[in-house]
């Protein structure tokens, strides 16, 4: 029989103290985990250390159904129509500089970020290994931020993980951090294929601007405005959901600020620094004052 | 070293270094069975902070100095802004406020 020990930070309310951790794996158990979908079967986890072990031992990753996929597209559909648009002009520049479509498809599938890969054009030629190294790393910092705020969401995807970090982009973060999926879905799959329709959308455009190169250009000035406006709705929507606004506030301000005093290059991770450090000294105010 | 070689070293380095960015905080964080207290309450918090972060982040290049002095991303806030708290549908918000931004800074500006 399955002995099943596991650590898992409930909050302190909530904490089963005396509740044994072997749950036996019983057919009425099954009968009971059938008659849930995981997202049930989640919430109650969070509750009840019981509930929580059955999770563990009966979480397969189900085959992706219609739910999932409608789910996931309705998610994704805004971003797939900019990534489409802004990879194609990725594509292009690519083209511009001497490096085809299959080097646009390449370097979405090894770099995965457009700031970086768009950055990376300057150095193709002959640029320095050490300062392209350097520069990426300056780039890519804020997402050292975006992991470290995943590392618990995603501890129970087992393998996919590794895959749902290496194509996490701002886009995919702002989406998969709000922890919002519709009744029904499947948590895992809903992930992996909003996080992989994105991807996607973005290595497709950029290889077809690669190969249909001014062909496809129309006058696209402003589309990555898009962007803009799906963080703005985020955080529009995460202001309204909580009592609390300080972490919103802090990362508009704080993130204002360093602009301001640090420029446009360099700001991201002044920022990073300020708002994780003025978190945590404010941890014990948070966690008493509101929700989060 | 041929130019190819180096474009690709060049892409091959950058995308390690993008890489360490997403996966450096898992193996230093997330190994553990237990996810340390201080890392479950950045992830309840570093959310909410993420955003005004990416927003600043997208607007990084609009000067206030020099013409058209942030206004069409001002109007284009605005709009994303009115119609989400009316619809409250973000695909929607996001597809009126790029139209109006993309026509600001294409025909108005």
């Amino acid at each position: 029989m399955i002995v099943f020990t596991f650590n898992f930070d409930y909050s302190k309310e909530n904490s089963p103290q005396n509740i044994d951790l072997t749950v036996p794996f019983s057919i009425q158990i099954m009968a009971l985990l059938t008659k849930h979908t995981e997202t049930t079967v989640r919430t109650r986890a969070k509750e009840d250390r019981r509930w929580y072990s059955l999770y563990i031992m009966n979480r397969k990753t189900p085959p992706v159904s219609k739910a999932d996929l409608s789910a996931a597209l309705k998610t994704s559909l805004p971003i797939m129509v900019t990534f489409v648009v802004l990879g194609s002009g990725y594509g292009i520049l690519m083209e511009k500089h001497g490096y085809g479509p299959l080097w646009s498809l390449m370097s979405g599938i090894l770099i995965f970020s457009g700031t970086a890969q768009f950055v990376s054009i300057g150095f193709l030629d002959a640029g320095s290994f050490a300062a392209a190294a350097v520069t990426a790393f300056m780039v890519s910092a804020r997402h050292i931020f975006f992991s470290i705020s995943m590392i618990d969401r995603y501890k129970e995807e087992g393998r996919r993980k590794w895959y749902l970090y290496y194509a996490l982009c701002d886009e995919s973060y702002a989406m998969l951090s709000r922890d919002i999926t519709p009744d029904g879905v499947s948590l895992s799959n809903y992930r992996f294929l909003v996080t992989l329709f994105n991807q996607s959308s973005w290595v497709i455009g950029s290889f077809l601007g690669g190969l249909f190169g001014s062909l496809l250009e129309f006058n696209s000035t402003g589309i990555d405005f898009a962007m803009t406006a799906l963080f703005t709705t985020v955080f529009l929507q995460q202001w309204m959901e909580r009592k609390n606004h300080l972490p919103s506030l802090l990362g508009l301000f704080g993130t204002l600020l360093c602009r301001i005093l640090f420029g446009k290059d360099i700001f991201l991770i002044p920022s990073m620094i300020l708002i994780l450090g003025i978190l945590i000294l404010l941890r014990n105010h948070t966690e008493e004052s509101g929700e989060l | 070293m041929s130019r190819e070689l180096h474009a690709f070293l060049i892409i091959l380095i950058i995308g390690a270094a993008t890489l360490a960015t997403r996966i450096l905080p898992v193996l230093v964080f997330g190994r553990k069975d237990s996810v340390p207290e201080v890392i479950l309450y950045l992830g309840r918090t570093v959310p909410y902070a993420a955003m005004g972060l990416l927003i600043i982040y997208c607007l990084k290049d609009v000067s206030l100095f020099s013409s058209p002095h942030g206004i069409p991303e001002a109007i284009g806030i605005l709009v994303v802004s009115i119609s989400y708290l009316l619809k409250r549908n973000s695909i929607l918000s996001v597809l009126i406020g790029t139209v109006v931004y993309m026509v600001l800074v294409q025909a108005v500006f």
